[in-house]
């Protein structure tokens, strides 16, 4: 596993090409992309929880639609700005995190799977019977446009360049934390448990940090989700979500720094272009991920770098 | 209100004893092989679905497409085990990716079912042969005292299988050192495979047992293994009769919260209850059957 950030001309390489890949590609094919750029957001924060710490959430798609229902209804309702909202989502949805973290990530074993798991069920059962908050099936709708210091994000374009800039933030917040203190304790967490406490890491606290600071990633995600389609809804956040992340995690390579961006990209391409196979979705990306994790370990990322090296 | 509540305990209760049978599952695979299995509430649903097929549209006798259902759902259940379990184990991957994997067996196993079988609730008719009973002021229906007898009889076949078979013996050696079990001449792959189909046989018995009382589809798998889950930390992963213990408990929460709290929002409560378990006992209110020596895989 390579977690050390030597390849600054990768980085130089992705912003370049985020900027200019709306010059060549088409207007469905932007929002494709950002839609990976979203999705990227959460795999990038899933890839650290898996990464480092081994343990799986199964309620990031829980997250998202806390994050996109916080700036759907205080924008909507409330009339807040967008960026407030988008805080507020941020910073609730992290506490949301801590409390289901805090207390079962001292818990040895998948326990967390299965409690996201449940999480997630409890999430999407309120967020599309509970009408008068979240408007039940009907959603919320007329969610404004994101802006920021009187800037309009008001076109798919504008989008995609503040999701992806987004992203790409995130996704060196990530290399940033890889290199720090924290992340050597990650590292060292991730290598072997044990060792790690015997030397001083307090393996619980880290798995929590880590486990909010995911949450948080896919409440950003979540946040800009609703601002791209200016609407939210329960039933874009339902279990098949979280299949599709998984599928992007696996393919694009665990433990990988740019799995989770190779991935979404590569993923939502694919799940966009089903056409006609729409309705057999589910089953197309459990068998994907299956697959990869029989015969792709190290995911389409992983792969291409042990190839390099030969 | 109050006057139901006889008819609502005894509802929890068949109901429970499926989530029971269910647990029993999730603790056999836990303690040969350290994993969590999230299938588990597939072979449930495998069960009732591949039964009603069998019975509704191929028009085998009920006996035989009852017997016919289990069959499948075991076949599939040792299926996954060869084809996407054992090279995981035999590569040595860690132990996030059966998690992953169970999760996409848990995916892909209800849209087969979806595709193959169909997207409506399906049912069969009740096994008939036993009377139904008159508890006081609550009828148990023939079916509820089917699946009641059934969780007897599993419970005390399993506990004679433990205790007295030698098969039995293997599997418990191996669930409390599988390299020990190893080094005695127990062949530990083919024990993981045992319990990936008891577990599936367990699943089956449950699905066939219940899907009378309403009916099954090919969603119901995600709740199943939940609500086994729950069942299994209540009851100690792998304590047989706490399993069933557990699966009564949340069988009867469920079936009043549904009536006094929320319609809507049963199924919210015990996953509640299940985060608050988890919390104040990790381990299970009961003793495992086996506290784990080894790493967790």
């Amino acid at each position: 596993m390579n977690w050390r950030p030597t390849n600054t001309a990768g980085v130089v390489a992705l912003i370049a090409i985020a900027i200019v890949f709306p010059l060549f590609g088409g207007a469905s094919a932007v929002t494709v992309v950002a839609l990976g750029g979203l999705y990227a957001i959460v795999a990038i924060g899933l890839n650290l929880l898996v990464g480092y710490t081994g343990k799986i959430s199964f309620g990031h798609n829980a997250f998202m639609a806390m994050g996109a229902y916080a700036s759907g209804i205080l924008t909507v309702r409330y009339d807040w700005s967008p960026l407030s909202a988008m805080i507020a989502a941020a910073v609730s949805t992290g506490l949301v995190a801590f409390i289901i973290g805090a207390p079962i990530l001292r818990v040895r074993g998948h326990y967390l799977a299965m409690i996201t798991l449940a999480f997630s069920q409890v999430v999407i059962i309120v967020s599309t019977r509970w009408t008068e908050v979240t408007g039940g099936l009907t959603g919320i709708p007329g969610v404004p446009d994101f802006s920021v210091f009187g800037f309009s994000f008001d076109t798919k374009l504008k989008m995609y360049y503040l999701i992806w800039g987004v992203a790409i933030v995130l996704f060196l917040f990530s290399f940033r934390i890889v290199d720090s203190r924290f992340g050597r304790a990650l590292r060292a967490l991730g290598a072997h448990e044990t060792a790690a406490g015997a030397l001083g890491v307090d393996v619980v606290r880290c798995r929590i940090q880590i486990f909010v600071l995911s949450a948080v990633y896919a409440a950003l995600a979540g946040s800009l989700y609703a601002h791209f389609l200016n609407y939210v809804n329960g039933t874009f956040f339902d279990l098949s979500v979280m299949i599709q992340l998984m599928a992007i995690l696996v393919v694009g390579g665990i433990g990988t720094l740019w799995g989770p961006v190779v991935g979404a990209v590569l993923l939502i391409w694919v799940s966009q272009n089903l056409g006609s196979y729409a309705e057999y979705s589910q089953l197309i990306f459990g068998l994907l991920y299956g697959g990869a994790l029989l015969f792709l370990p190290g995911g389409v990322v992983g792969e291409v770098a042990a190839r390099l090296k030969r | 209100m109050m006057d139901l509540l006889p008819v609502l305990l005894v509802n929890g209760v068949v109901f429970g004893a499926i989530y029971g049978i269910n647990a029993i599952g999730l603790g056999i695979v836990y303690n040969t092989t350290g994993i969590i299995n999230f299938a588990q509430g597939d072979f449930v649903m495998l069960g009732g679905m591949t039964a009603a097929y069998f019975y509704g549209h191929l028009g085998l006798p009920l006996p035989l497409a009852i017997a016919a259902g289990v069959i499948a759902t075991v076949f599939i259940g040792l299926l996954i085990e060869r084809a996407v379990i054992r090279p995981l184990w035999r590569r040595g991957a860690k132990d996030w990716t059966y998690v992953f994997m169970l999760f996409a067996v848990a995916t892909v196993l209800p849209n087969l079912a979806m595709l193959g079988i169909g997207r409506d609730p399906l049912t069969f008719p009740s096994f008939g042969g036993l009377p139904s009973v008159q508890l006081g002021t609550v009828t148990l229906s023939s079916q509820a005292l089917w699946v009641l007898v059934v969780t007897v009889v599993v419970v005390v076949a399993l506990q004679g299988f433990f205790d007295r078979t030698l098969l039995g013996k293997a599997m418990k050696a191996t669930a409390i050192n599988r390299r020990v079990a190893a080094w005695l001449g127990i062949p530990v792959e083919r024990m993981v495979a045992m319990s990936f189909g008891l577990a599936a046989l367990l699943g089956a018995i449950g699905g066939v047992v219940f899907t009378p009382l309403i009916s099954t589809q090919f969603d119901t798998g995600v709740a199943m293994t939940l609500n086994g889950f729950a069942a299994a930390i209540i009851g100690g992963m792998g304590n047989i009769r706490g399993a069933i213990v557990g699966g009564l408990v949340i069988g009867v929460l469920q079936s009043l919260s549904t009536a006094f709290i929320s319609s809507v929002y049963g199924d919210a409560v015990i996953y509640g209850v299940l985060f608050v378990l988890l919390i104040i006992w990790p381990a299970g209110f009961f003793r495992p059957l086996i506290e784990l020596q080894h790493e967790e895989i």
